[in-house]
């Protein structure tokens, strides 16, 4: 079961200090500078959508946004293209970029000291043929996305629940570690573990 | 196991022809990839598709500091020319008359979802856009459209576009009779037809129920029908008035009648003649000059009717032309609940402001439409799946997308009205305001299209925004104007028919380039676009709000008793509305206010040039800025002479103008040029078309091609359609002279 387009977002921790419009400069700073990994394009801007994919820095294997769907903002990776041989090694790739891309969020200056919570992920499998929302492949990608979370959390107590229970919604699911977790260990281990794979 | 796929799922539930249609594209991806097909007419056949090239696809992109090469994994392989495989493109979905089924709403928001960026953007055609989808993505995208009815084909390229039809059609208090059934007939009769494969441009088809609204613009179509009912031996029959060769783009033309009455059986062959002369009289080899409007004007409405007629009678004939109208008397919507009027309920006062402005009370007693409003027709994909929920509980498959980049919901029981409101508002879909004002259209510009100068997207959203903090204190007279914008002269915002329009271009400053819009008043979106509005003057993209802030307050102080924009802008003229304009002209140096250089929405040091041809170093031409000036003061005073009914004038005014330009560019080159038209026209041909220095990468020379007619051709008959055709494309031919001269001379420090 592996999906043609994956994300995974954090959710910001203050999202009061949030200034939507402020990521458009941000994300086109970061194309500038190459600041993140892949090939970066163009950022698309829908600050004046509700509860949308809010401002994206569009590249060509993946997205990066700071999304505001759900009414909960977030750092945001979405996974579209050159995707790993296993769903583990994708989550791996996915998870890193996610978590590198927040951890430079919190670092921008022009961002109000904007932070995230690490402890949970939301991990959406944007593929209905593959990954279609029902109780069956939920069951399957649970216990695939509970390994790689106790391998990622140093074996901290793991949950997750469905985010979606419209069967018309993507698969997603939240991940949740017990304990507080920081960015960088989580990069640590990440990289650690992509020079294994690699 | 082999993984299952979309084709093996859909198989059988797909329509043979457009599931072979789509296995066939597949197929040319396939020998594309391995150099079996030219990319030129791969570009053609993924045109036909709905599937375009986007902003940047060319493999560069100015990041506001450099132009960057863009390397995409698939290397040199190319879907067209200049355009990379891997690069994001746009795929356009049709939606004949903007008919929505909930099956289809929830597909669409399955594919934002999965192969976009969760954005379903509903088009001024009443089409949606997906943007940044990979080509790659693009026949299974295509299947699951046509499993529920909907397909790409012919959504681009040189076709029969969507067939566009009011929104209210069927429900509207004033039409004559619903349009509904005759629009989808000619949709399904065409699509694909033999007869519109050889066109040299596309060609727009729209059907109105009624005069006086603004219903489908027939006014402004290749073809257009608006619905008649005759007495015909005692008996009243239906039909259509037919207009043909109306068209905005970069010269509006407003169609011509070609029949004041056409029964209804006759409507389908007469389609097919008009198709048949287009493609076999119209340009193919100068696309510019290559949409109907052209032909019309050429041969005379007179001559091109003989022509029709003639082709008509030559038609072998076909059972599909009449064989559709036995459902047409069976046609009918349902509602599915019943149509109770709303009373006694308690209302909130934002249910009012609501009501006011969303709601339009139907034929049929106790029903309403509603209409959503979206910002900037942009809908997300969650939001779509729970307006299907809506859909689906009060009002069905009675949905239809807008040429106001809306979505509206017909048959809503009145005594429904204010639970849908607080639903619609539950789901960040209830904002008042539909068709006022702060509901600006906006073509999709420089944030994704390849043709956009400005940002007419982030103009609308920073005006959109002001509006609204505004709404509850504004004026009614402003409440009711129409703002609508383009991000190039090309119209896809249709800001000719608007009360206040804008076009995007650009001008030096300096070394800079500076976004500007063109700011065209007094358009008429009643009476299908009635008529054009008056071009006034390019402004700075950054003073247009502070400038919409003045226009409006002067209206408003300034207006006589129920006079509309349209008159007010009339009643004072272009000279008055220019001197209204003239102080929001002023560009700031870059070192004191280096944000004037950007364009909305956009943190960018604003530059084109990533969508051109490269830029050289120069010197800055402050000599090529005061000529131009002249030339385009000259064209003001061929404007005011249009107005004042003096054909004559505005034409030699025009051609004066152009002969300004081209002569304020030459002398970049040759500072002793002459001031003879012929040295002048000689020079510049030499100097600048015959080098193509003058063309652009996507209009090529087709602006220095007015001049050159106009040098060469002086009109023998000088009536207001002839003088006005050549004012505006006078106005074009000094626009892209300001551009040559920028790509020309270079020098932008960005």
């Amino acid at each position: 079961m592996h999906p043609r387009r994956l994300s995974v977002k954090y959710f910001v921790t203050n999202p009061a200090v949030i200034d939507l419009p402020k990521f458009g400069p941000v994300f086109q700073r970061w194309i500038q500078r190459d600041w993140v990994e892949g090939l970066l394009i163009d950022v698309a801007n829908y600050d004046h959508v509700p509860q949308g994919p809010g401002v994206i820095l569009i590249g060509d294997e993946g997205d990066y946004a700071l999304d505001i769907r759900d009414g909960r903002p977030g750092l945001m990776y979405t996974r579209k293209r050159q995707m790993a041989a296993t769903l583990q090694d994708t989550l791996h790739t996915v998870f890193r970029l996610t978590v590198i891309a927040a951890q430079k969020v919190e670092t921008e200056p022009t961002l109000k000291g904007i932070t995230f919570d690490y402890s949970q992920a939301q991990v959406t499998f944007l593929d209905r043929l593959n990954t279609p929302n029902t109780p069956e492949v939920f069951a399957a990608i649970q216990a695939e996305i509970k390994a790689f979370a106790v391998d990622l959390y140093a074996g901290a107590d793991i949950s997750t629940e469905l985010a979606y229970t419209d069967p018309r919604e993507p698969l997603s699911l939240h991940v949740r570690a017990a304990g507080p977790v920081d960015a960088s260990s989580l990069i640590e281990r990440l990289t650690a573990s992509a020079a294994i794979r690699s | 196991m082999a993984d299952k796929t979309w084709k093996d799922i859909l198989q059988g539930k797909m329509p043979e022809d457009l599931a072979h249609e789509i296995d066939i594209f597949e197929g040319q991806m396939e020998l594309r990839k391995q150099g079996k097909i030219d990319e030129k007419v791969f570009a053609e056949t993924r045109l036909r598709r709905g599937t375009y090239g986007q902003r940047y696809d060319n493999g560069q992109r100015h990041d506001g500091i450099q132009t960057r090469e863009l390397r995409y994994p698939s290397g040199d392989l190319t879907k067209g020319p200049d355009t990379m495989w891997d690069a994001p493109g746009m795929q356009r979905i049709k939606v004949p008359y903007g008919g929505l089924t909930i099956d289809q709403m929830e597909v669409l928001a399955e594919l934002a979802d999965e192969y976009s960026d969760g954005i379903l953007h509903v088009t001024t055609r009443q089409d949606f856009q997906l943007h940044y989808v990979h080509i790659e993505d693009t026949p299974d995208l295509m299947r699951r459209l046509a499993a529920v009815g909907l397909t790409t084909r012919e959504a681009c390229g040189n076709s029969v576009r969507n067939v566009t039809a009011c929104p209210l059609a069927g429900v509207c208090r004033d039409q004559t009779f619903d349009v509904t059934p005759y629009s989808q007939a000619t949709m399904k009769f065409l699509l694909g037809h033999d007869d519109t494969q050889d066109f040299g441009r596309k060609f727009k088809i729209a059907f109105s129920g009624c005069e006086d609204h603004a219903c489908a613009l027939v006014n402004m179509h290749d073809l257009g029908f608006l619905a008649r009912v005759k007495e015909v031996d005692g008996e009243l029959k239906r039909g259509f008035a037919v207009f043909v060769g109306g068209g905005l783009g970069a010269v509006p033309h407003k169609a011509e009648l070609l029949s004041d009455f056409v029964p209804e059986e006759e409507i389908l062959p007469l389609s097919q003649a008009i198709a048949r002369v287009f493609a076999r009289l119209g340009e193919k080899r100068n696309r510019n000059r290559a949409r109907i409007k052209f032909l019309v004007a050429q041969l005379g409405i007179e001559e091109f009717r003989r022509l029709v007629y003639e082709e008509r009678e030559t038609l072998p004939h076909d059972d599909r032309w009449t064989s559709y109208l036995k459902d047409v008397a069976k046609y009918e919507e349902q509602p599915i609940r019943p149509g109770f009027s709303l009373n006694g309920t308690p209302l909130s006062d934002d249910f009012h402001e609501w009501y006011e402005t969303n709601v339009y009370q139907q034929r049929q007693p106790g029903y309403s439409v509603v209409t959503v409003n979206l910002p900037l027709g942009d809908i997300t994909s969650r939001q779509m799946f729970q307006l299907a929920d809506l859909a689906r509980k009060y009002v069905g498959d009675n949905v239809r997308t807008t040429v106001e980049q809306n979505i509206v919901l017909r048959w809503v029981s009145d005594a429904d009205l204010p639970a849908v409101y607080e639903e619609l508002k539950a789901i960040g879909l209830g904002d008042p305001g539909a068709g006022t004002i702060v509901d600006i259209t906006a073509c999709p510009g420089t944030d994704t299209c390849k043709l956009g100068i400005a940002s007419s997207r982030g103009l609308a959203g920073e005006l959109r925004r002001r509006l609204s903090t505004k709404n509850a204190t504004m004026p009614e007279a402003i409440k009711q104007l129409k703002i609508k914008i383009s991000g190039c002269f090309n119209s896809c915002g249709q800001h000719h028919v608007a009360d206040i329009g804008f076009f995007g271009n650009s001008r030096r400053a300096g070394n800079y380039k500076v976004p500007h819009f063109q700011v065209v008043l007094g358009g008429q979106w009643t009476e299908n676009a009635g008529s054009y509005g008056l071009a006034i003057g390019a402004v700075p993209a950054k003073n247009i709000p502070d400038l919409l802030d003045t226009l409006t307050n002067r209206y408003v102080q300034e207006r006589e008793k129920n006079e509309s924009f349209q008159q007010w802008v009339q009643r004072l003229g272009r000279k008055e509305m220019k001197a209204i304009i003239d102080p929001f002209v002023t560009i700031p140096d870059y070192e004191e206010n280096p944000l004037f250089y950007r364009d909305w929405g956009d943190s960018r040091t604003y530059t084109i040039d990533d969508i051109g041809v490269g830029e050289c170093a120069g010197e800055v031409v402050s000599l090529f800025s005061i000529e131009i000036a002249r030339a385009e003061s000259e064209h003001f005073d061929a404007l005011v002479a249009l107005d004042e009914g003096d054909y004559q004038l505005a034409d030699q005014r025009a051609y004066n103008s152009m002969l300004l330009a081209a002569r304020a560019l030459i002398r970049t080159q040759y500072p002793n040029v002459s001031t003879q038209p012929d040295d002048i026209v000689r020079e510049f041909r030499t100097r600048f078309y015959d080098t193509k220095l003058f063309f652009d990468k996507y209009t090529g020379g087709k602006f220095a091609q007015y001049f050159f007619n106009r040098h060469e051709n002086s009109p023998t008959r000088l009536d207001k359609q002839t003088a006005h055709r050549i004012v505006e494309e006078a106005q074009l031919f000094i626009e892209a002279t300001h551009t040559a001269e920028q790509r020309v001379n270079g020098v932008i420090v960005s």
